[in-house]
């Protein structure tokens, strides 16, 4: 094949490699658009358009950083595209390209914000290294256990972290981070180029939002299976889309708990870092977030499950409506508690009573608050949605994230204890409460005209 | 004139589990081939492997007289590809594909994909992870057809397909196989389909061939036989070639593969029956072969 053959075909791979999504290619437009007259106005000494520009133009590099492995791997594992052509080696040769240059443009902003003086080759080295390291994780672990990428930032996280306290940026280092670097290359050369895919991997970036719950629900329902026994009710187990049994429910809570101090782990070895007080706040942050995940979780199933109820129970209606909730704050209930027994003992006899018993009592309750609206908020999305499950995750965070503003507003969760000062906390839950039993008369009102749906996405 | 495909022996197992067992076959330039097989009866497995996708536990898959996992892009560019579920990228267009491939085939028939991308109806620029099943499904089909492959392979090709796209794409075989160099080997559970382009079967049963031949000769020699007796039957009978057995007091039905007027007359004296012969549609076929 002639050289304009070629360079055809680097191109068009680049295209796929790069801009996969539309999504991205709005942004390098809308990044461009900014950095040009950025650029043009800087000459005439207004710098803040440029430094804007370089902020997303920083932003949709690391973006593109993120997408570049899926996008190998979904290339390279493809049965339709192996018969296209051989693409380990122009996959590869582009991955490279496009990492040498994103460290290149890294080095280049961050030598050029100057925080420290430091020289431009040890910040080049070491962001080659950071990021070679991850892009041959991500491309790597992602091969073998796709879900397991997620974890890759967080593993670089704790290196960074573990890695806070040495002299980085020194100029002594340099060399150990350049043969680092071409180590980590050749290894990720040599297992590419041997690498035999075994199925398709799809890269879950590129999906439709639609695709994307498609799958995450099929995940999800992959490791509730794991935790599956006897059921104890039809009706229940229907709702739940998982065994309602005792013997189930040990097993789920017993992985939930198992998960939740891990995490919990991870947030001491982090708050270690940082002021005890900022510790606190950390930990009854987590606890918050944790609660409302759970109900998240919880209402999720019961949403996809509940036109299920009407051919498969002997409930009307209006029963319908009493017995979801009764399962719901039954489940949310017998999922929280547990939980919140390790961590008071963890809390008095580890931490030294980091969290307070009023304000940790206080989190739990709002917590539960939280979960309590955001159960018949969602609710009110099936009725008046047709049960659209897109509108459910976006109604719910933002309506989340509005009373998360207001708890910052109000200095709730990370203000004064609560035991000393609570007009605020008073205030808030109070309202949170009757917005939840406002909620709850609304859905009941309407509920007895409700129309059950198979879910859409 | 050479094969395209050629296997000899061929087994496949995984973990213990036989799903290919010792499979013989070649494939000529101008057959088309219709590779038929219950759920489960290794269909995929046998095109996979025949695509070098795996390596055979033994015996061996050849294309072109190469070994099949050890080819290079000048042979892959002879072949036309087809999986049972599309493996295309859900971010890109089906132009983009078009364009992407464009850019890989050095042989590519530009007026075969418009007219094909004009009568299928596929769309262009909706990214493939938004389109349903069966546009995704004509994409592919497409993309597989565009380089005019010496040998095309079509896992359920029509899977997902309505009716109509379904005629249009037995067309598209149709004048295919027409090109007396080009060979084609497809997977379907439509048994018409068989009967309309297809000039060849291979019938799988439990990872083994339980038919490969003419399409014609199969209509010929299997034959469902009815028998009426003055006296009863016994409970069992044992013929060679016989593949299936009703018997009900003084009436048997009988399935025989290899069928001949001479089984004929030796069932009539053996008897002293009514006979009754019938030939099958290859559903029946295939159903009498696949109890």
């Amino acid at each position: 094949m002639n050289a304009q053959g070629i360079l055809n075909q680097y191109w068009h791979l680049i295209l796929v490699m790069l801009l996969p999504a539309r999504y991205v290619k709005w942004l390098g437009v809308f990044t461009l658009a900014v950095l040009i007259p950025g650029a043009i106005l800087n000459f005439f000494g207004y710098s803040i358009v440029l430094h804007l520009g370089s902020a997303f133009s920083l932003l949709l590099i690391m973006m593109v950083g993120m997408l570049v492995p899926g996008q190998m791997l979904a290339l390279r594992s493809s049965k339709q595209f192996q018969y296209m052509a051989d693409l380990r080696y122009p996959l590869f040769f582009i991955a490279l390209g496009f990492w040498s240059l994103e460290s290149f443009w890294l080095s280049i902003t961050l030598t050029l914000l100057n925080p420290k003086e430091f020289s431009f080759y040890s910040i080049f080295a070491l962001t080659t290294m950071a990021l070679t390291c991850a892009a041959v994780l991500f491309a790597v672990v992602g091969s073998y256990i796709q879900t397991a990428q997620g974890f890759v930032p967080l593993f670089v996280w704790i290196l960074f972290l573990s890695a806070k306290n040495t002299d980085l940026l020194s100029v002594a280092n340099i060399g150990i981070y350049w043969l680092v670097t071409a180590l980590l290359w050749l290894g990720m050369f040599v297992w590419w180029v041997r690498w035999q895919p075994q199925k398709y991997l799809i890269n879950f970036m590129t999906l439709p939002a639609a695709e994307m719950q498609r799958q995450q629900a099929n995940n999800v329902q992959a490791i509730t299976n794991v935790f599956s026994a006897v059921p104890k009710t039809l009706a229940g187990s229907l709702l739940a889309g998982v065994s309602d049994g005792i013997q189930a429910w040990c097993k789920r809570e017993l992985g939930q708990l198992v998960f939740f101090l891990l995490l919990l782990m991870f947030m001491l070895y982090w708050a270690r870092q940082i002021p005890a007080n900022a510790a606190s706040m950390m930990v009854s942050i987590y606890v918050f977030i944790y609660i409302c995940i759970r109900g998240g979780i919880i209402f999720q199933s019961f949403f996809r499950n509940l036109y299920r109820l009407w051919i498969n129970s002997s409930y009307s209606r209006l029963e319908i409506l009493t017995y979801i909730e009764r399962r719901y704050f039954f489940m949310l209930v017998s999922s929280i508690v547990p939980v919140a027994l390790v961590f008071v003992l963890i809390n008095h006899y580890l931490l030294n009573d980091l969290l307070g018993l009023i304000k940790g009592a206080y989190v739990l309750f709002i917590g539960f608050l939280f979960s309590s609206l955001a159960f018949y908020v969602g609710l009110l999305v099936y009725i008046k949605s047709a049960a659209s499950f897109v509108l459910l995750n976006w109604i719910i965070p933002i309506v989340n994230l509005g009373l998360i503003g207001i708890m910052v507003y109000l200095n709730i969760l990370w203000g004064p204890n609560p035991a000393h000062e609570h007009a605020s906390y008073l205030w808030f839950s109070g309202a949170l409460l009757m917005l939840t039993l406002l909620g709850r008369v609304w859905v009941k009102s309407i509920w007895k005209s409700v129309n059950f749906y198979g879910v859409k996405n | 004139m050479s094969a395209c495909v050629s296997l000899k022996n061929l087994q496949r197992q995984f973990s213990r589990v036989t799903v290919l067992q010792g499979i013989n076959a070649e494939v000529l330039p101008g057959q088309v081939i219709a590779l038929l097989g219950k759920n489960g009866a290794g269909k995929t497995t046998l095109l996979e492997t025949i695509l070098g996708f795996g390596f055979p536990s033994a015996g061996e898959a050849r294309l072109w007289q190469l070994d099949a996992t050890q080819i290079a892009n000048e042979t892959k560019q002879r072949i036309g590809f087809v999986p049972q579920q599309d493996e295309l990228l859900p971010s890109l267009t089906g132009g983009d594909h078009l364009k992407l491939f464009k850019s890989f085939r050095p042989r590519w028939n530009q007026s075969l994909v418009d007219k094909l991308v004009a009568e299928w109806l596929i769309p262009m620029t909706i990214p493939t992870g938004k389109m349903s099943v069966g546009q995704r499904q004509k994409l592919s089909i497409l993309l597989a057809l565009a380089h005019e492959p010496e040998l095309l392979i079509l896992d359920e090709p029509v899977a997902s397909l309505d009716p109509i796209a379904r005629r249009q794409f037995l067309q598209q075989l149709v004048d295919i196989a027409a090109d007396e160099n080009r060979a084609v080997i497809f997977s379907t559970h439509i048994v018409s389909d068989v009967e309309r382009v297809a000039n060849q079967v291979w019938m799988l049963r439990e990872g083994a061939f339980a038919y490969q031949g003419g399409l014609d000769e199969l209509k010929e020699s299997v034959a469902r036989v009815t028998l009426l007796a003055a006296e009863k039957f016994p409970e069992k009978l044992d013929f060679p070639d016989l593949i299936n057995q009703k018997i009900q007091a003084n009436s048997a039905q009988l399935t025989f593969i290899n069928w001949s007027a001479a089984r004929e007359q030796q069932l009539t004296n053996q008897f002293a029956a009514q006979i009754d012969v019938q030939y099958l549609s290859l559903e029946d076929i295939f159903l009498e072969m696949n109890p």
